[in-house]
C-alpha cells in the first residue's frame, strides 16, 4: 500500500472522528447538509484510494475523477455549514456590523436577509454567535483540511512520474534540466 | 404574480448566491490550500526564504544580469511589473479589514503567511521560466498555462485552458474595473468636497447608461477620470511588456517610497509605543484573547479570528499561488529559472511583510481600529489612522498619502493585469486576439470608473480564486521539478557579472 493510499484513507477517517468529537450539543443551531456532503466525499476518496491501488490507465482515470468529485463534495460540505440558516462568514460579518451600528436598520435587515433570526441590535447577537461558533469553526477547519488533503492527492496523481507509473502519459514530458543543454550551461 | 417569485426576489437570490460563492471561494479551504503549498515547499527546500534571501536581493539588484540572456525585461523590471499588480488595495484596505475583524494579532499572521507565500511564488515563477515559450518573433509566452500544459503533459491541457479563461475574466474584474472604481472612489472621497465648491457641475449626478437611481449614476469628474485612466493605461500597454516593465520600474519604487515614508512618519511619531504594541500583537496572535468595546457591550476576538483574518488578507494581498505574477516573471532576461524564482520570492516579502506590516502598525498604534464603526470599508479606516497619527498641522499629509497611494496602486495594478490577460488570451486564441483584447481592456477601465459593479465583481472574485485551484494542481504535480531545479542551481557556482 502506497503512502498516498494511506493518506487518502487516513484523512477522511481522522476528519470524521474530529467532527464527531466536536459535534455541537443538540440545542445548538448548526444546520445545513454539511454532514451528508462530507460522508459522500469521504466515500469517494476511499473508493478512489482502493481503485488507485491497481496501476492501470483505467484506474488512474476513474480514481482521478473520483478525487475531483470528492474535492467538490468537501467544498459543498464547507458551503453547507450553516448557523441559524445562514452562511457562517456572512452571518459573522452581518452580526458584527449589527452590533457596531446599533439601531442601524440597514444592518438589521442585512442580518435578517443573511438568514439570521430577527433580533435586537445588541452585543449578545455576536457574543452568542462567537460562543456557539467555536464548534462550528472547528468543523470548518476540519472540512477545509480534508478538502486541501484531497486537492493535494489530485496534484500528486497528476505528477508526470505518477502518470508514467499508470501508463497514461500520452507523450514524454521534457526533462526538467533540458534547458541547460539548450543554453550551454554545464 | 407570486411575490416570492418576482424578478426582484430572483435577482436578490442570485446576488445572494454569488455573494456566498465568493465567500466560499475565498474561504478557509482556499486559504489553507495556498498557505499549505507555501509551507510544504518551505519544508521540502529547507527554508530558502532565509538561506537565499541575500542571493535573491543581489539578483534583483542586477548583479547577475547578462545582456545577451533571452527575455524581454530585466529581473528588476519583472519584479516591479509583478509588484505593481500585487501591491494595491490589499495593502491599504485589506490590512485594516483584517485588524478590524481579527485584532492586531491578525497582522502577525499576515506576515507569517507572507513568509510561506514567498515559497509559493518561488515555485510558481521558477516553473513559469522553465516552461516558457519564445516564438519566432522573439515574443515570450509563459505562466501557469504553459507550465500546466507542458509540464504535466497533454492530459492536463484542460487545466491550462481553465486557468487562462479564469485569468482573462479576472483581468477585467479585480485587475481592471475594480481598480478603476477604487481609483475614482479615492479621488472623489478626497477631492470631491472641494470640487463641489469650485465646480459644482462636475459633481452633479449623470445617468450615463439611461435612467436609474442616484446610486447608479456617475459624475462629470468620474467620466474625466475614467477617460484619463483609459488613455494613460492604453498608452502604456500598447508598448507591450517592455513598456509595462519600464513604467512599473519607475512607478513601483516611487509609490512604495511615498507610502512607506508616510507610514514611517506615523510610526516614528509613536516610536515609544512600538515595542509594547509589537509585544501585544504577538500575544494576541498566539492565544491571547482581547475584547473590543462596542455599542451595547464588547466583542471578543480570539486566536482563531486573528489567524483566519490574517491568512485571508495575506493571500488577498500578495496573490501567492494565484498564478498571476509568474506571467510577468516569465518575461525576465535569464537562462536560469531558479534565478527568477528567487527574485519573485522577494515579492510577498515586500508586499506583505514590509508594506502590510507598516499599515498594521499605523492602524494599531493610533488605536483607530477600536473606535472605527465599519470594518468592511478598510481603506477609510486606514485613512483615518494616518489622519489620527499625524500632528495637527500635518493631518493632510496622512490623508493624501493614503489617497494618492490608492490612486497609484490602482493604476499600476491595471497596467500589469493587462499583460496577464494579454498572455492568456494569446494562449487561448493566438496573437490576433491581442489588439481586440487591449481595446476592450481600455474601454472596461472607463466603465469601471463610472459603474458600481456589485455582483459582476463578485463573479470576477470567484474567477480570481478559481485561477489558484487549477494552478495549485500544477504546483503540487510539478513540485519534483522545482526541487530538481533548485538543487541543480545551488550545486553550481554562481559569480556576479561585471556589467
Amino acid at each position: 500500500m502506497s503512502l498516498a493510499t494511506i493518506f487518502s484513507l487516513a484523512v477522511p477517517t481522522l476528519a470524521l472522528l474530529g467532527i464527531l468529537a466536536v459535534n455541537p450539543a443538540e440545542d445548538t443551531f448548526l444546520s445545513g447538509g454539511y454532514y451528508a456532503w462530507f460522508l459522500v466525499g469521504s466515500a469517494l476518496v476511499v473508493t478512489s484510494a482502493i481503485l488507485l491501488l491497481r496501476r492501470s490507465p483505467r484506474t488512474w482515470k476513474n480514481g482521478s475523477i473520483l478525487l475531483w468529485l470528492s474535492a467538490a463534495c468537501f467544498m459543498g460540505a464547507y458551503w453547507n455549514v450553516h448557523v441559524d440558516g445562514g452562511r457562517v462568514d456572512a452571518l459573522r460579518r452581518a452580526a458584527t456590523k449589527l452590533v457596531k451600528n446599533a439601531g442601524d436598520t440597514g444592518a438589521a435587515e442585512t442580518w435578517k436577509t443573511r438568514g439570521g433570526e430577527p433580533r435586537t441590535a445588541d452585543a449578545s447577537a455576536v457574543t452568542r454567535l462567537e460562543e456557539d461558533l467555536s464548534a462550528v469553526t472547528a468543523i470548518e477547519y476540519l472540512l477545509s483540511v480534508t478538502f486541501v488533503a484531497t486537492f493535494y492527492m489530485i496534484g500528486v496523481y497528476a505528477a508526470p512520474k505518477r502518470q508514467r507509473e499508470y501508463h497514461v502519459l500520452r507523450e514524454e514530458v521534457e526533462d526538467p534540466l533540458a534547458f541547460k543543454e539548450i543554453y550551454g550551461i554545464s | 404574480m407570486n411575490p416570492a417569485r418576482s424578478p426582484w426576489n430572483e435577482r436578490a437570490r442570485v446576488g445572494e448566491f454569488i455573494a456566498n460563492a465568493a465567500d466560499v471561494a475565498w474561504g478557509l479551504p482556499f486559504i489553507l490550500m495556498l498557505g499549505g503549498v507555501g509551507l510544504w515547499f518551505t519544508i521540502r527546500l529547507g527554508l530558502p526564504q532565509v538561506r537565499n534571501f541575500g542571493h535573491a536581493l543581489a539578483i534583483g539588484r542586477g548583479k547577475y544580469d547578462e545582456a545577451d540572456d533571452p527575455g524581454d525585461v530585466t529581473h528588476f523590471q519583472a519584479l516591479c511589473a509583478a509588484l505593481s499588480a500585487t501591491v494595491g488595495v490589499g495593502n491599504i484596505g485589506g490590512v485594516a479589514t483584517a485588524i478590524w475583524y481579527g485584532g492586531p494579532g491578525a497582522a502577525i499572521w499576515m506576515a507569517i503567511f507572507g513568509v510561506f507565500g514567498m515559497m509559493t511564488k518561488f515555485a510558481s515563477c521558477t516553473l513559469s521560466l522553465r516552461y516558457r515559450v519564445i516564438d519566432p518573433a522573439g515574443r515570450i509566452l509563459g505562466g501557469p498555462m504553459e507550465s500546466l500544459s507542458r509540464g504535466l503533459g497533454k492530459n492536463f491541457r484542460w487545466l491550462a485552458v481553465m486557468f487562462a479563461i479564469c485569468a482573462v475574466i479576472s483581468s477585467f474584474g479585480g485587475g481592471n474595473m475594480v481598480q478603476a472604481n477604487q481609483m475614482a472612489g479615492a479621488f472623489v472621497d478626497e477631492f470631491g468636497p472641494r470640487l463641489k465648491e469650485m465646480a459644482p457641475g462636475l459633481m452633479e449626478p449623470i445617468h450615463l447608461f439611461g435612467a436609474g437611481t442616484d446610486e447608479q449614476s456617475t459624475t462629470g469628474v468620474q467620466i474625466i477620470l475614467g477617460l484619463t485612466l483609459a488613455l494613460l493605461v492604453g498608452l502604456v500597454i500598447i508598448g507591450g511588456i517592455q513598456r509595462v516593465g519600464k513604467v512599473a520600474g519607475i512607478l513601483v519604487p516611487v509609490m512604495a517610497a511615498l507610502y512607506i515614508g508616510g507610514a514611517l512618519t506615523v510610526i516614528v511619531i509613536h516610536l515609544d509605543e512600538v515595542p509594547r504594541m509589537l509585544s501585544d500583537m504577538f500575544s494576541m496572535a498566539f492565544g491571547g484573547s482581547i475584547e473590543k468595546k462596542v455599542a451595547g457591550g464588547a466583542v471578543g476576538m480570539t486566536f482563531v479570528q486573528a489567524l483566519t483574518w490574517g491568512a485571508k488578507r495575506a493571500v488577498f494581498s500578495n496573490e501567492a499561488g494565484l498564478g498571476s505574477a509568474p506571467i510577468a516573471h516569465a518575461a525576465a532576461k535569464t537562462k536560469e529559472p531558479v534565478r527568477e524564482g528567487l527574485v519573485a520570492m522577494l515579492e510577498p516579502f515586500i508586499d506583505t511583510v514590509v508594506i502590510c506590516m507598516m499599515t498594521a502598525l499605523v492602524i494599531s498604534l493610533t488605536g483607530v481600529w477600536e473606535s472605527w464603526e465599519d470594518g468592511s470599508n478598510g481603506a477609510a479606516l486606514t485613512k483615518a489612522a494616518f489622519d489620527a497619527g499625524m500632528p495637527d498641522n500635518f493631518k493632510w499629509v496622512g490623508r493624501y498619502t493614503v489617497a494618492i497611494g490608492l490612486i497609484l496602486f490602482a493604476i499600476s495594478t491595471a497596467i500589469s493585469w493587462s499583460y496577464y490577460g494579454d498572455r492568456c488570451i494569446t494562449f487561448l486564441i493566438g496573437p490576433k486576439a491581442v489588439l481586440p483584447y487591449r481595446v476592450c481592456y481600455v474601454f472596461a477601465l472607463f466603465l469601471g470608473a463610472n459603474l458600481s459593479g456589485g455582483v459582476v465583481w463578485q463573479f470576477a472574485d470567484i474567477a480570481n480564486a478559481a485561477m489558484a485551484f487549477w494552478h495549485i494542481v500544477g504546483l503540487i504535480g510539478l513540485s519534483g521539478v522545482v526541487v530538481t531545479l533548485y538543487k541543480d542551481y545551488f550545486s553550481r557556482d554562481h559569480q556576479p557579472t561585471e556589467l
